[in-house]
């Protein structure tokens, strides 16, 4: 096979491992520039702050398959008896560790989450999730 | 190359779309409110309390269906369809056919949507702050106290969805209903799930569940009103 081939298979198999629901923001350089002006009395003008600035540098990509955020559209998920440092994977993708997923915010459907903790069997649980309604999942 | 990508599409597709059945049988059919047996099979059966089905659906099915827990232990190779279950209120002739699940979505989803959503949120804040603007010419520049401000905010909104919510809902719903259905296949293993009833106005006090073989034999497990 051609490496052009390989390379669009690679793509074709990372976009169809990327769930539907996944947020995802590539790396990039940014840059900008802006204006501050300060009118309040001379006491308390403060010299650091420039009239005139430019700021620019690299951001990070992320890849999150749940969001941080509730929304009208989207369901909750509340984890219960789960360890703080337990690994959160839905639909197959990593999510992140329990301690910073108590609510899950995710887009209407049925979804596959399990719970991998150190020591024990990995946890599964099917759930369905449906706008505006929080779904307790005790493991 | 076609056929090999096509072969890894599919075995990727079917790893993704299976998955442990979410509803598993009973220990023994004698675990089950009621029991019936036959030469091909024994048939165990409970009906959810309506308490039973608000903790085991995320969809909302109101009083609009009566939810039959079944667990089927095959002595042969048994082919398994929920059509094959009718429902009857005790004593009565009428069979009541067992509800499909994506009318049921459609039908709860509708349901879900009507009407207006109130919130009501109280509030309470308390903020402390010291020191002051020297011109400021009712507080002076020497001001510290505390302020607090209690109140209720009452929101409404309507219940309705946009379409593309209202889509993944319904899918939720079809996808909740379906795999938590009796499986509609050949089985040689025991199998759980639960099948609905539609029924309209007053639940009546006692129910019986029918099963027709495909010998034709039929089964009928009295179900006594659960617990609520």
């Amino acid at each position: 096979m051609s490496p052009k081939k390989l390379l669009l298979l690679a793509v074709l198999l990372a976009v169809l491992a990327v769930p539907s629901f996944a947020g995802v923001r590539l790396g990039g350089v940014g840059i900008g520039f802006g204006y501050t002006h300060f009118s309040g009395p001379y006491c308390c003008y403060d010299p650091y702050t420039y009239d005139v600035f430019a700021y620019g540098g690299y951001y990070g990509g992320w890849y999150a398959p749940w969001s941080y955020q509730p929304g009208p559209n989207k369901g909750t998920v509340k984890l219960k008896n789960v360890e703080s440092a337990a690994e959160i994977y839905i639909n197959q993708g990593y999510a992140g560790v329990a301690k910073d997923l108590k609510n899950i915010y995710l887009d209407p459907g049925a979804y596959d989450l399990e719970v991998r903790s150190a020591g024990k069997e990995p946890a599964q649980k099917r759930v369905y999730v449906l706008s505006g309604k929080t779904v307790k999942l005790e493991f | 190359m076609k056929r090999a990508f096509l072969m890894l599409v599919l075995v990727a597709g079917s790893a993704v779309a299976q998955h442990a059945p979410v509803v598993k049988p009973r220990a023994s059919a004698k675990d089950y409110q009621a029991v019936g047996e036959s030469a091909n099979a024994t048939i165990g059966a409970a009906q959810l309390s309506r308490k039973q089905v608000r903790k085991t659906f995320v969809s909302n099915l109101r009083k609009d269906y009566i939810v039959v827990e079944i667990g089927v232990f095959p002595k042969t190779t048994l082919k398994l369809s929920s059509s094959d279950f009718t429902l009857r209120v005790a004593n009565s002739d009428t069979p009541i056919a067992s509800a499909d699940p994506r009318a049921m979505a459609a039908r709860i989803n509708e349901k879900d949507q009507k009407g207006t959503d109130v919130a009501v949120y109280p509030y309470e804040t308390v903020t402390y702050s010291t020191g002051g603007d020297p011109y400021d010419p009712y507080y002076g520049p020497n001001h510290h106290g505390v302020t607090t401000s209690t109140g209720v905010n009452v929101a409404t909104k309507p219940n309705r969805r946009d379409p593309k919510t209202r889509a993944g809902d319904t899918s939720a719903m079809v996808a909740e209903l379906t795999e938590k259905s009796l499986p509609e296949t050949k089985i040689v293993k025991p199998v759980g799930g639960y099948i609905y009833f539609s029924v309209t106005g007053e639940e009546a006090s006692s129910y019986a569940l029918e099963y027709k073989f495909q010998d034709g034999t039929t089964v009928v497990l009295p179900l006594s009103k659960p617990v609520e």
